[in-house]
């Protein structure tokens, strides 16, 4: 069972999940939260530019490079900046204002890190040949989570 | 997603960071009675009224399903979903089973590449159990107690206590502390 709730700044699905049990079964529900679409497309306007501009590439699966970008565009709905989504943090509200892991974070701009994948050097095994992504690729890629 | 078929063929390579060792107690108030006997703990230590069973089937249909209280199952040959109110009783009624925790976000990127690999593990190995942890708002506890900074972060255990970390998707580093720890 799926139930879609569109709201002024979210979009939430709330999906029922049957439990894997062998006993009785068990439904549990879970929201996920999607980001704003104005604020996928301006993670995703930034992320072309800063790909070019750090002389970076996408993913070779843009899918990867999708949910990287509704992660960014997600902390920037809740946070109002673009708090790295693959790290884990006692407080967002407080890293977010102190900067080091908004993105582009400091590993990256110092030493062109990225753990999400986001931005990868040309010889990163996972490094395609784009710096492009559409919102459609993003869409597509991100439609089935 | 296309890299699910591409990251096999680019074989198992390290995609993130370091890796530690960080072994953390737990004194579960939950309480387990095992009513298969060949699982039982030699001591009464877990007993309680809401007490978990275990379950086994394993010489006949390779299938172990660990179940508690709480309605959740842990069945080898695939990835669990577990939270903050599941994981412990699963981890306490594993017995002298390995565990594995991936603990994942939404919208991290190395953790989706990792997912279908990691499932693959689960169905290779059998006598390890395999679950996954959504590190949100609402299993924050959880993940504080686990400790996690990068994500994804696979916490590997066994007899309730957490025994290795992987941090980042790193499926070579990851399969090599699952052989050493279910060997052990």
């Amino acid at each position: 069972m799926t139930l879609q709730l569109q709201a002024p700044s979210f979009a939430a699905t709330i999906s029922s999940l049957a439990s894997p049990s062998l006993t009785r079964s068990t439904r549990r529900f879970v929201i996920r939260v999607e980001p704003t679409e104005k604020s996928v497309e301006i993670m995703r306007k930034f992320s072309e530019q800063y790909a070019r501009k750090s002389g970076t590439y996408f993913c070779v699966d843009k899918g990867v490079t999708s949910v990287v970008i509704k992660g960014l565009a997600d902390h920037k709905d809740s946070l109002g900046a673009p708090l790295c989504p693959c790290r884990h943090y006692d407080d967002k509200q407080a890293e977010a204002g102190q900067g080091f892991w908004n993105c582009p974070c400091v590993p990256m701009r110092e030493r062109k890190e990225c753990h999400c994948m986001l931005f990868l050097t040309p010889e990163n095994d996972f490094a395609g040949k784009e710096q492009i992504i559409t919102m459609e690729e993003i869409r597509e890629s991100t439609a089935n989570m | 997603m296309a890299l699910l078929q591409s990251a096999a063929t680019l074989s198992h390579r390290s995609i993130c960071c370091s890796t530690t060792s960080s072994p953390i107690t737990h004194s579960s108030s939950s309480s387990l009675t095992a009513s298969a006997s060949n699982w039982a703990p030699s001591n009464n230590k877990y007993r309680n009224k809401n007490a978990a069973q275990l379950v086994g089937f394993v010489r006949r249909n390779k299938s172990f399903a660990v179940s508690s209280s709480l309605d959740t199952a842990a069945t080898v040959g695939q990835v669990t979903e577990v939270d903050k109110d599941t994981f412990w009783p699963i981890v306490n009624a594993a017995g002298d089973k390995t565990v594995v925790l991936d603990m994942y976000t939404q919208w991290c990127g190395p953790c989706k590449i990792i997912a279908p690999k990691y499932q693959e593990l689960s169905q290779k190995y059998d006598d390890v159990i395999f679950l996954k942890l959504d590190c949100n708002q609402e299993n924050k506890p959880l993940a504080k107690e686990l400790g996690i900074r990068v994500v994804p972060t696979f916490k590997i255990l066994k007899h309730d206590k957490v025994v290795k970390e992987i941090t980042g998707a790193k499926f070579d580093d990851l399969v090599a502390a699952i052989e050493t720890v279910r060997t052990s």
